[in-house]
Order: structure tokens, then sequence, then C-alpha cells
């Protein structure tokens, strides 16, 4: 049968590099199958090395892999309610569960910072360790509802869900996701940058991000906005609501909501992304050194510029 | 350190040194081969960049496991797909069904700060991602297989497990449903 | 008379153009700019900006938290941290405290002057409750802005 053609489209999926942690999760997991049995040496070979026909080591199947290496990293798991399925402390690649009546309490430390933070369990949570490494301590959260409260640098604390990934900017939040990898991100303190497939969200103190699978990040808006903004910018996010549900946002949208406004921007085009500046500059007037024709055209250091004058007035 | 091996060409000598014990030589297997494998997870469930992590860490410790067996009577890669068909398969079973996003409106899918001119070529990706998402596993897993490592008909029926008949038939209908959903989608 | 009036309002228009033009901008911890200069808000009830000040490198910027416990008028110390852009500092409290309260933020800029109120909530400052004067706040509008806060919101 002949196969048709591949569809054109097909050539603008990209390829997606592999996380790091991937590997540091690999190495962990096979640092941890050791066998009771022969343990080979392990060997450092040269390259040319490969060629020579020079057998040394005995292949012992799965728990094959030895090698001294340094105590895993790890966090401090304390309980706080019911029972937990990890006690004392947790490691990179291990699961934590919380069941219905059970929460818990992990300590982040990070070998150059020390202590970083806390993070809350709440019941009917599933968290894994990912990564622990200076400079870079990560959490997946699969289901379940977390509460952070963090103090090391930016950018040193990451949370992945199933539609995001919260970097910690120096805050403190609340991250859920349901059985649907569906989430929802609470800033509570500073802010938290939500990060998926180059869509990126900046949600600070007293605002709250949603996401979906296979769309990331939707429009961050402040919790003391209107109803009929969040309805709107909901349906305009994840339900198609297109044009008019953008225009009930910025009906709706205060001199406040201009997170949400500046958000929605490099989100539509054309006349929706006109009006939306339009809306924007009526709100706040547009600040010295934000040229309008760069600001529609998305210019990235411009939007940047607009963005941290307009943060003034959240 | 191991220098980057292309794609294909995976040597008698890495098998074996990975056979041995060499985590330089695996590491060279695993940079070979890891943003693809990743990329194939990531598109088949929906996404989720942390199924895929997970998918592919499974995929290449189960490899480390089982390489003992390879006797290299298929192609290297043949192999490899073959567990990542296995572990796609199985993450399929063990998920929920999900209700694809194939009709959501293309949002914007470009961060502040993105050019008009890639504008246009990330509603395609997210269309695309959208109607592969809609597919049933069975005609998903061909379509990425052959997208992402051009493995030939008789490559793609020994890691499916299945004739060069049945994956003939489920590219091409694949194709079809994705041509029929992404024409909905506009 | 009006002449003499007419005269004096011109002889004291330029040092008043100069301190109206002196003033603050009072945003929250993410106004004070991203990236690099992002450690330097954690944990800070707010961001404030010189604005018009010609002459930054004489400015100078001080605080102190003024609050009502249990009817009690109290001060505590806040710290405040230039983040690296001009004139642009974060205010945090130093301690957690019952009651409520504000921060009395006092500028100069050469010889113009600019103060603030500034309320304080549980996630920061209050903007619809903070003043924002072309001077340094008196005791009595402390005073009154702390009474404000303690009556509850109708």
């Amino acid at each position: 049968m002949k196969e048709p053609a591949p569809n054109n489209q097909l050539r603008d999926l990209p390829l997606v590099k592999a996380p790091d942690a991937i590997w540091e999760s690999i190495e962990a997991a096979m640092d941890a199958s050791l066998d009771a049995g022969p343990k080979p040496k392990w060997t450092w070979r040269p390259v040319w090395a490969w060629g020579i026909a020079a057998v040394v080591l005995a292949a012992v199947g799965a728990g094959a892999w030895l090698i001294t290496r340094p105590p895993r990293a790890a966090w401090a798991v304390d309980r706080i309610d019911g029972k937990i399925t990890e006690h004392g402390k947790i490691e990179v690649g291990d699961w934590l569960q919380t069941d219905a009546s059970s929460r818990a309490r992990i300590t982040l430390s990070d070998a150059g910072a020390g202590d970083i933070g806390t993070i809350e369990i709440a019941p009917n949570t599933r968290v894994r360790m990912v990564a622990s490494r200076p400079g870079e301590q990560r959490l997946r959260l699969a289901r379940g509802e977390i509460s952070a409260r963090v103090s090391a640098p930016p950018r040193l604390f990451f949370v992945d869900t199933p539609a995001s990934t919260a970097v910690d900017l120096g805050c403190a939040y609340t991250m859920k996701a349901d059985q649907d990898g569906n989430g929802l991100l609470s800033v509570t303190l500073g802010w938290v940058s939500l990060e998926w497939a180059g869509r990126e969200a900046l949600v600070p103190a007293g605002a709250n991000c949603r996401t979906r699978p296979m769309i990331g990040p939707g429009t961050p808006y402040f919790d003391d906005a209107s109803q009929a903004l969040k309805d709107a910018l909901g349906s305009f996010d994840f339900d198609g609501g297109g044009t008019s549900a953008a225009d009930a946002v910025l009906a709706e949208a205060r001199v406040r909501d201009t997170l949400t406004l500046w958000h929605l921007l490099s989100r539509v085009e054309g006349t929706d992304r006109q009006r939306v500046y339009n809306r924007i500059v009526d709100l706040v007037p547009l600040p010295k050194g934000v040229s309008p024709d760069k600001a529609l055209q998305l210019d990235r250091e411009t939007l940047k510029l607009w963005r941290e004058e307009l943060a003034w007035k959240w | 350190m191991v220098t980057g091996l292309s794609d294909r060409e995976i040597s008698a000598d890495i098998i074996e040194s990975c056979r041995l014990g060499d985590r330089d030589a695996f590491r060279a297997l695993y940079e070979a081969y890891k943003d693809k494998v990743y990329s194939i997870a990531l598109y088949f469930f929906h996404g989720d960049e942390a199924a895929a992590s997970d998918m592919t860490q499974q995929v290449f410790l189960k490899l480390i496991q089982s390489i003992a067996q390879f006797r290299g009577e298929a192609g290297f890669a043949t192999w490899l797909y073959r567990l990542v068909v296995n572990a796609c398969m199985d993450g399929a079973r063990r998920a929920k069904p999900r209700e694809a996003a194939a009709n959501a409106t293309v949002d914007a899918l470009a961060g502040p700060g993105s050019q008009e001119h890639d504008f246009a070529r990330e509603e395609t990706a997210r269309s695309v991602r959208a109607a592969l998402s809609a597919l049933p596993v069975k005609f998903r897993l061909p379509i990425l297989l052959r997208y992402f490592e051009e493995l030939s008909y008789g490559e793609m029926a020994a890691a499916m497990n299945c004739s060069m008949g049945t994956v003939a038939s489920r590219l091409n209908r694949g194709h079809k449903m994705l041509a029929q959903k992404l024409e909905s989608l506009r | 008379m009006e002449m003499v009036k007419l005269i004096l309002a011109c002889a004291l228009l330029p040092a008043a153009a100069s301190a109206a033009g002196f003033t603050l901008s009072i945003g929250p911890p993410v106004a004070a700019g991203t990236g690099k200069k992002v450690t330097k808000t954690v944990g800070a009830s707010f961001a404030v900006r010189l604005e018009e000040c010609e002459a930054l490198e004489t400015a100078q910027i001080s605080g102190t938290a003024e609050g009502l416990v249990d009817s009690a008028r109290r001060s505590a110390p806040v710290a405040i941290v230039a983040t690296g852009s001009p004139g642009v500092y974060v205010v945090s409290e130093t301690e957690e405290n019952p009651g409520v309260w504000v921060v009395n933020v006092n500028a100069t800029c050469g010889k113009a002057k600019a103060g603030a109120i500034v309320a304080i909530g549980p996630q920061g400052f209050l903007r619809e409750s903070t003043k924002v004067l072309p001077r340094a706040a008196t005791k009595a509008e402390i005073d009154s802005a702390l009474k404000a806060l303690e009556k509850p919101a109708k």
C-alpha cells in the first residue's frame, strides 16, 4: 500500500530536548540497583580501547552497576497527619504519597544554598523528587496539592506538573493538579513563572493561573478580578471563546487587570491585539520608552519594559 | 567523555562496552537517542512532560537491563523502539481516557516577546499537537515513529510486533485522520 | 496687594515645581524588576521608586513601620534594600506583628522631599489605603491611617 505524503504540518512539530534531569534519575536508579551477587568493577575506557577485545568484567544483569559515589541527595520528610509512604527522607526518584487523611512536609535543601524552604503536601497527593543538585531542586506533582514557601535565589526550585513547570522566583504559592492533569497555581508571596513549550505566564502575589495539558499555562489574573472577567478568561484560554471572550475580558478589566491584558497581548493577533493594546493604554498611559509599533509587533525588550512599568500599578 | 554519535551509527563495540558496564558507552547511546525518545513520548502522552520523562527513563533503564540479550539480529534502533512502543502502550493502558483538545480554538502559543513571523508557525504546531492527541493510540504511535526516527516499514513492523501490511495500513489511515482533524481546526 | 501676591507666587514657583516633581511610586515587589534583581525581592512587602529625581546619587530613603497593637502605638524597623535599578528599592518588614501596620517612608532628592504612608496587609501593601505625599508624613496622618485600617471594611 502506498504511504500517503506526510502532512506538511508535521514539519512544524519540533524535536524537544530531553530534560537533563532524566539522566540524573537514570543514574540514581542504576546506582540503587545493586545486585547481591558478584559485582563488576567500574571501568572508564578511553575511546581507543573500544576496539580492543579485553574482557575484564562479567555482566550480571540488572544489578550489574557499582560505583563508589557520594550519598544521594535527599530532602527531609516529616509526617504531619496520618500515614505517608516515605519517612525521614526522600531521595531522587522516590515517590511520596498521602492518602485522604494524611499530610506531610518536605524541607528543601540545596548543597549550595542550604535549607531553602518547605513544601506542605496535602491529602491525596502524589509527588516525586526528580532532581537535587546545586542550583536545581526539582519536584514532580503528579496529582493533588502542594504549598511551597521558598527563600532560595530565583530559578533554583522547580515543580513539574502535567501541564506546566512552575519556576520559583522567590515566593510562596499553592499548586494543584487533578487526575486529568489540569492545574491551578495561586501565588501568595513574590512571584512564579509558569512555563511550558515556550509559553510563559508570570504570576505575582495575589494572582492565579490555570493550566491545561497540551495548552500549558493560561492567562494570569488577580484574585480580586471580577467573576465576569475570570469566566471570560477561562473561556478564552481553554474553551475556544475567541474574540467575544477576549472582548469580555477587556470590558471587565481594571487598572490592576493590566497584568491579564499584558499577557493577552501576545495571545491574540490582528485587530484583537490592537483592541487589547488600546484598552491597556486607556487604563494606564503608555510609559516613556515604550514604542506603540514595537509593542504591537511583540518586540521582546519593549514588552519587558512595558510589563515592568505596568507592574507598578498591580 | 564520549563524543556524540550519529543516530544510526551504533557500533558493536559500543554495545559490547555497555554490556561490560561502561557507563560512558551507555551515556553515548543515551545522548544519541534521548531527544527522539522523549519527543515521541511527549507527543504520545498529550504533552505531559512528566509522563514523557518517566517513560524515557523507563526505556533506557530497560535497555541497560536487557542489553545482554541484544544479539544484533535486528538493528539497534529497531530493538530500542520496541522498548519505546511497549512503554507507550503500557502507559496508555494505565492512563485514564482523556478528552482530546483537538477542538480547542488555537490560541496564541507564542510567549511574551515572540515575533510575528513565529506566531503562525507556533499556531500550526499547536494544531498538529492537538490533532495528534486526538488520534487513537494505534495510529498516533506509528506516525510518531515514522516522523521522528524515519524507521522503515520493516523496522516499524519489528518494533510494533506486527506485519508490514498492518504498519502501512495504520500509517495510511493515521495520516488521513490527521489531515481531517487539521482541516476541522482551521 | 494682588501684585505682591503675584510676585510672591512667581518667586516660589521654581521651588514648588521641583518639590512637586519629585515623588514616590509604590508597587508590589515584582515591580522592582525581574531577572538578577529578583533576589532582593524575596519576602519584600512592597517596592518604592523615586520619580523625577534628577540627582539620584544624592537621594536618600528611610522608613519605619508604625503600628497599633491592642490600641497601643508601636514602631518597628524595616529593611530597605536597593535593587540595582536606579532609584528602586524594596521594603521588608523585619518581624511579623499583630495589629495594624503602615510603613512610613521618607525620601529626599537634593532639597526636594517626598513621603508615603504605605498600608500593609497580610499579602503585602494595600494600594487603596496607601498615600503618597509631597513631604514627610505627619504623626497625625500616620495615626489617622492606622485608625482607618483598624475599622472593618463596610
